[in-house]
């Protein structure tokens, strides 16, 4: 399931030698383009959408998106982290929007 | 959380807060809150028998959190930080100025924000810790780099004050420009009298050690403690096998006066110095009149232009503040020298402030003749005159002059001394590469803790404002060197399980106070660090928090936050407010009775750069309705970037609200200046009324 | 592409590392031993090494939805045992394992909300029951939590450090190796216990969603295990036991996601294209119906496909609209991609049921009971090595809870190992052969000359005559699902199929020094298939030995197509380290709880539940 870095949004986290994306993912499939000085996914098809990337991403330059061998373009799936909790905004490929609002941390 | 004991304390400040505010329902609401176990309601806890009830109540009841509801917590920090309790575990919620005097028209609407904060401010202070100010060792020694006349004064304030001073020059001598010159003003003396002086105090003071012919190589370490190596090389030509010397001293602070560079004038060919023969600098004049009798008693018309260079957006933009009465003085040793001598200066503006108003007057009275106009070029006969063509301004009409010598009032440049030590220190320099932190409220401040600018390497000064910078830069320096710094415990911590050292925090902090440990991750310069809180708004994962400010208070702060405190109909803004200015003005909004729609409950920052993008989406996913982070205009902020940085971040969550098809309308910037309280008012009006036309916001968490 | 990589083995740079324990895999379980052991003994010198990020390796990635073990009210750690055992159709299941592990099982699943998870409560405050021991958490934080606990003591993390072999002294084993994935260097770590919590074994077949594009990796589980601890396990000699118990489960169809959160959570029903209920059929119904062992639920909409009744989906539309969305929130939790793909069908799951279908087989002990054979103590075969999670066999049911209470256990049996235990002699022979093994694909990929014209835009490998990881790990995947009963052959297979399987994967095996990498990752890539032809051989000698059916699904032989009595046991192996070979040994079932064990005790129901 393949992940895709925006790259008017991406950064390169500043340029530095280990972008966020690169740090987390559990596939060791992001890393940085030295010459434009962005992120990419080295293998669409080996990702496994666990979405480390795209939740850790500060600029929010990652997209999620499925492949068509599953389900068809335009449907949209975004996570915006708080603290203790997590928002997600999904579009399915009729335009209809849901949100999904709950707490991933307790407090002390 | 039940075992802590909390107190409550309200005061209705001779009416003036419970007229607004119905304090007494409030303190019954707060007298049932887990953990409070006094509440008390008092006329004016500021006073002397106020406060002494909070002290009795914090012993009778064995509090371990305070919590004072009054007038704004920027006012009376020295009264309640001495309340028998650790100054960090008392919360001052501001109850009069953004509160009942800014919603004076409706109290009901004024108590129900009361409550709301009420409510914040309790679960704020449950992860209050009790901080202490951390002492650090700090030697008692001073670097001053650069011995002209500003340097030479700092070392003799400095070791005037009790410390040991290293005051290091790259030339062979001390004295620096001032010693080109012929005379100063304004008592026209010559320079080599004051400098002797200074000179012999330098010679007799056993704490100053002189080093000349030497450099500094490299700055590493803290405030208090820096190690600073330095080289010194042979003096002496003849003696070419001297070898080269390396030291190492320790200093507590340095102050930097590096000086200035004339400007050459080489570039406006149209006055075709280098080319044109007597047509030269201020700084030639006075090396001729040193040096050359006759150069100012030999009669001769003489042109001054001024600006040359200055006040140029091709060249320096910026007026060199001296020129002026530097051509004056000039003007008036030529006339003194030989009264015959005639003297024109073109003039864009005259500047010559304060007393040296007199110097002005008494050049015109000498028949010194003054246009204004700036000479488009001049031009060189076979004899060698020269003629000058200006647009007289005043006149209205083209005027020739024919003249023997011109001066260009040339300008003033930052120093190569001081762009060579930009690197070795880390400093920050403004556009035209003079040092500087904050022109406002901190013009000796390089950027850079216990580093610090005297005179020209400040900017264009004259020597009686060199000398008097060198007495400032000296004051400021002192904290570092009384043999031990107090560092306030409002310094950021990084939760390094959390850290994924990204790096960010090292390198947006505007002040460089980050470095990496052995394990790459940062770790903070408690010394260099001015608690801006810029790290903190950074950081993608939240893993820092402020020593008084911390990412769970406002996680738990937004938890409580009731989002329909007004109504199931009225918005709901959360106001990041600046300390310095934007939170200022919403006090002075309530303190003029500039009346604030009660909609916005603020939150105190040190700088709106402080604020983490994470708190601010989790804000809206927690039902707020709109979040205004209200900082300095760009230009002004304290810490350098933290607005320009606070928009950046704003952008990305608005961005982000925008592909979650929410309205990026919820987050917005302001800049709010200090004395703008109505602008704040208006602002915060504006965005309540766009506010209602959104609607209320579509996310609470499940 | 060859830019900086070594061109001879003494480039490779080497880092030696004593430590006390050593954990190979910083996934759920390992990072319990971490801390358990760290907890008990603070002064012990732990390192992880991991291959990827602590903060989300693992197959906790993207979350966790539910703990599908948890003794509630009602429940004691021996109906757990008896209803596990129940589950895998009596057994085999090694019940002094079971035992052990459920005496701890609820201060484990507890210390996760201790630690900030946050677990959903009914109106008395208990934790809300979904299923009969599955409890329902908010667990997309759930791996970071369990990270930074891990950090608070302060181990050796070894990110991005992937493990190659077990070093050994005589029949101890003594520490491991690896390599950097960044570094590119070559890790030498001697301990004096070593625990495999590595994971399960993904990938030795081919997913049903497969295809040349994008979907490679649309899988159950986590892709980027795979079976690196059971192989370097097999090629040290330790015993392992059951590896033909795969687990293959129904999931939600081409998505290949989790379905016990619909089927269990909101009491959706298996039905078929006629609108059939299948588990009330008279084929399954004197199963057990809906609590059937878990293989007859994986099986059963297989059964209805291959004989025409498919599509097969789980009845969702009785579900309200605030159950779909919290339906959508617990897959948010667990495998947040699942709710994007409904979105891109334009699929309300109110209004269409959701399609299922069976995955493809994996090896996880954690799930079944394949993995190493262990004593109490959670030791292996070989003196000094122990399994935690889902590499430890023998025991199945253990879910995220109790694989984080065997981790605990393997914890408790390390430190008992270690005290007094010196570190052994590292035979250096051993540690430049293994460094020539783990590298030399390296060194091909860096001194091959190209020997074909440049494809543009494609794949600058395809210069080289050599063999990509990539291609030999499809013609595996592809072998098994055909010959080895993957989901392409509705899991069956006989004894003509296994040999040609075993064959072929010995052919590859005798391949693997054509496989060539041209940068660190592809070289990770390289040994992820050497090391799933390891475990993929003991699968299919495991499959061929166990010649009955009696977990159809898991395993079903068309040439054995009954149970029989005789193999009522375990079937284990162990490779010959002088031969080389894999010899099979069967050990006796031991029973500890009485009763048939077929049937589990019915649970007593809360007083406040409801139907």
């Amino acid at each position: 399931m393949p992940v895709y870095v925006v790259k008017d949004k991406c950064d390169g986290c500043k340029g530095k030698e280990e972008p966020l994306c690169e740090q987390i993912c559990i596939g060791d499939l992001m890393t940085l383009n030295s010459d434009t000085g962005k992120a990419y996914c080295r293998s669409l098809r080996d990702c496994w959408d666990c979405m480390s990337c795209t939740k850790i991403c500060p600029k929010g330059a990652i997209e999620q998106r499925i492949p068509y061998q599953l389900g068809y373009h335009g449907a949209k799936l975004i996570p915006m982290l708080g603290t203790d909790s997590i928002t997600w905004t999904c579009v399915d490929i009729e335009g209809k929007v849901e949100r999904f609002s709950f707490r991933t941390r307790n407090k002390h | 959380m039940s075992d802590i004991n909390i107190g409550v304390f309200f005061c209705t400040c001779e009416g003036e807060i419970e007229k607004a505010i119905a304090l007494d329902s409030l303190a019954q609401e707060a007298s049932g809150r887990p953990g409070v176990v006094a509440v008390r309601k008092d006329s004016c806890l500021c006073s002397e028998h106020g406060l002494g009830a909070i002290r009795e109540d914090v012993n009778k009841f064995g509090l371990d959190r305070v919590l004072v509801a009054a007038c704004s917590p920027s006012l009376k920090t020295k009264e309640f930080a001495d309340l028998g309790i650790n100054k960090y575990l008392v919360e001052r919620m501001n109850f009069r100025e953004q509160c009942s005097q800014s919603h004076p028209d409706n109290s009901e609407d004024a108590t129900k924000k009361a409550r709301a904060l009420l409510g914040m401010s309790l679960e704020k202070i449950r992860h209050s810790k009790a901080l202490e100010p951390v002492m650090v060792p700090a030697v008692r020694t001073a670097l001053v780099v650069g011995g002209g006349v500003a340097g030479i004064n700092a070392a003799l304030d400095l070791a005037g004050a009790g410390a040991e001073v290293f005051l290091i020059e790259k030339k062979p001598f001390l004295g620096g420009r001032v010693s080109e010159l012929h005379r100063y003003y304004p008592r026209l003396c010559p320079p080599s009298c004051g400098l002797e002086l200074m000179f012999s105090k330098l010679e007799s003071d056993p704490r100053i050690h002189v080093l000349t012919s030497s450099e500094v190589e490299g700055l590493s370490g803290s405030p208090g403690n820096f190690s600073i190596s330095i080289k010194t090389s042979s003096s002496d030509p003849t003696k070419p096998s001297e070898k080269v010397q390396v030291r190492t001293i320790i200093a507590g602070a340095v102050i930097l006066a590096t000086g200035w560079e004339p400007f050459d004038p080489t570039a406006l060919t149209e006055y075709g110095y280098g080319r044109l023969e007597h047509v030269i600098t201020n700084l030639d004049f006075e090396k001729s009149a040193r040096e050359q009798k006759q150069f100012l008693e030999q009669q001769k018309k003489t042109a001054f232009i001024q600006c040359v260079g200055s006040r140029d957006e091709r060249h320096l933009p910026y007026c060199s503040d001296v020129c002026c009465m530097v051509s004056i003085k000039q003007a008036l040793l030529l006339k003194q020298a030989n009264p015959d001598n005639e003297i024109t200066i073109f003039y864009n503006d005259i500047r010559a402030p304060g007393e040296y108003e007199a110097m002005y007057r008494q050049a015109r009275t000498r028949g010194i003749q003054f246009i204004k106009g700036i000479p488009s070029e001049l031009r060189q006969d076979a004899q060698g005159k020269i003629s000058v063509s200006v647009f007289d301004l005043v006149a209205g009409e083209r005027t020739e002059v024919a003249v023997d010598q011109v001066v260009l009032a040339t300008g003033m440049k930052a120093s190569g001394g001081t762009a060579e030590l930009k690197n070795t220190f880390g400093l920050a320099t403004n556009k035209y590469n003079f040092i500087e932190s904050h022109l406002q409220c901190h013009p000796l401040d390089s950027q850079r803790e216990g580093i610090f600018s005297a005179g020209c390497c400040r900017a264009p000064m004259d020597v009686s404002r060199s000398i008097e910078s060198a007495g400032a830069a000296t004051a400021k320096a002192l904290r570092y060197l009384q043999g031990e710094i107090a560092v306030t415990p409002d310094f950021p911590v990084v939760d390094i399980l959390k850290c994924d050292r990204c790096k960010r925090c090292v390198e947006e902090c505007p002040f460089k106070a980050y470095s990496f440990d052995d394990k790459g991750f940062p770790q903070v310069d408690i010394l260099k660090c001015r608690a801006c809180g810029i790290c903190m708004g950074g950081c993608p994962l939240g893993a820092i928090s402020l020593g008084e400010l911390s990412i769970e208070q406002l996680s738990g702060m937004l938890d409580v936050l009731d989002t329909s405190y007004l109504g199931e109909d009225e918005p709901v803004i959360l106001g990041f407010l600046c300390k310095n200015d934007a939170y200022r003005a919403a006090d002075d909004a309530g303190a003029k009775g500039i009346s604030c729609p009660s909609n916005l409950i603020s939150i105190m920052v040190p700088c709106s750069g402080a604020v983490n993008g994470m708190i601010i989406s989790e804000a809206i996913a927690k039902g707020v309705d709109g979040i205004l982070l209200a900082g300095c205009p760009d230009n002004q902020c304290h810490c350098i970037q933290g607005s320009v940085l606070a928009k950046t971040r704003l952008a990305d969550v608005s961005n982000k609200l925008k592909e979650m098809y929410l309205e990026p309308e919820r987050v917005r910037f302001a800049s709010i200046s200090r004395d703008d309280p109505e602008k704040f008012a208006a602002t915060v009006k504006e965005y309540v009324e766009e506010l209602k036309q959104l609607g209320k916001n579509p996310l609470r968490i499940q | 592409m060859k830019k900086g990589l070594p061109k001879t083995i003494d480039e490779v740079e080497e880092v030696r590392i004593e430590t006390d324990l050593l954990i190979i895999g910083g996934g759920n379980s390992g990072c319990f031993v971490a801390i358990e052991a760290k907890g008990k003994n603070p002064d012990i010198d732990v390192t992880i090494m991991e291959k990827a990020h602590i903060d989300r390796s693992g197959a906790l990635a993207a979350g966790m939805d539910a703990i599908n073990t948890y003794i509630g009210e009602g429940e004691t750690p021996e109906s757990i045992v008896a209803w596990s055992r129940a589950q895998v159709g009596g057994g085999p299941l090694r019940e002094d394992l079971a035992l052990s592990n459920a005496a701890i099982l609820n201060q484990c699943v507890e210390s996760l909300e201790a630690w900030g998870v946050p677990f959903k409560k009914d109106e008395k405050g208990r934790y809300k029951r979904r299923g009969r021991f599955d409890i329902s958490i908010h667990g997309e934080q759930l791996k970071p939590i369990i990270a930074e606990k891990t950090k608070s003591y302060n181990p050796r993390i070894l990110n991005r450090v992937a493990a190659t072999n077990l070093l050994k002294d005589g029949d101890r084993v003594i520490g491991a190796t690896g390599f950097g994935i960044r570094d590119g260097k070559f890790y030498v770590i001697k301990a004096k216990a070593t625990v495999v919590s590595t994971g399960g074994a993904a990938g030795l077949y081919r997913s049903a969603t497969n295809d040349g594009t994008t979907s490679h990796h649309q899988m159950w589980m986590n892709p980027f295990n795979v079976g690196t601890g059971y192989a370097i396990g097999i090629r040290a000699g330790a015993e392992f036991t059951l590896m033909e118990q795969r687990w293959c489960a129904t999931r939600v169809k081409d998505f290949c996601g989790p379905v016990d959160t619909i089927s269990v959570g909101y009491k959706a029903k298996m039905i078929n294209a006629k609108g059939e209920l299948i588990l009330d059929s008279p084929r399954y119904s004197h199963l057990g119906g809906d609590t059937a062992p878990r293989y007859i639920r994986a099986n059963a909409p297989m059964g209805e496909w291959s004989e025409g009744r498919g599509p097969t989906f789980v009845d969702t539309r009785h579900l309200s609209p605030n159950q779909v969305k919290d339906l959508k929130i617990d897959y948010l939790n667990e495998r947040p991609t699942y709710v994007l793909f409904l979105a891109s069908r334009g699929q309300d799951p109110a209004k269409e049921p959701l399609e299922i279908y069976g995955s493809d087989p994996y090896i996880v002990g954690g799930h079944t009971a394949s993995g190493y054979w262990v004593d109490g103590d959670r030791m292996a075969t070989l003196s000094g090595l122990f399994a935690a999670g889902e590499c430890a066999g023998g025991m199945p049911n253990k879910f995220v809870g109790g694989c984080a209470a065997e981790g605990v256990l393997a914890a408790r049996g390390t430190l008992k190992h270690i005290s007094g235990m010196d570190h052994g002699n590292v035979d250096q022979d051993q540690v430049v052969a293994e460094k020539e093994r783990v590298f030399s694909p390296l060194l091909r990929g860096a001194t091959m000359e190209a020997k074909y014209t440049l494809p543009v835009g494609q794949d600058p490998r395809w210069q080289y005559d050599a063999v990509t990881p990539e291609e030999m790990e499809e013609r595996l995947q592809r072998l098994m699902d055909e010959y080895a009963g993957g989901v392409g052959q509705f899991f069956k297979c006989n004894e003509e199929q296994l040999n040609y399987a075993l064959k072929h994967i010995r052919m590859m095996k005798n391949q693997v020094n054509k496989l060539f990498a041209t940068c660190l990752h592809d070289l990770v890539l390289v040994h992820d298939v050497v090391d799933r032809l390891d475990v993929a051989e003991v699968v299919v000698l495991h499959l061929r030995e166990r010649r009955e059916c009696r977990w159809p699904g898991w395993q079903t032989r068309t040439d054995y197509p009954e149970v029989d009595p005789s193999l009522d046991c375990y079937i284990n192996s162990r490779r010959d380290l002088k031969t080389g070979e894999i010899e099979m040994l069967k050990r006796p079932y031991q029973q500890i709880l009485p009763g048939d064990r077929t049937k589990a005790p019915s649970p007593i129901p809360l007083s406040a539940e409801k139907a």
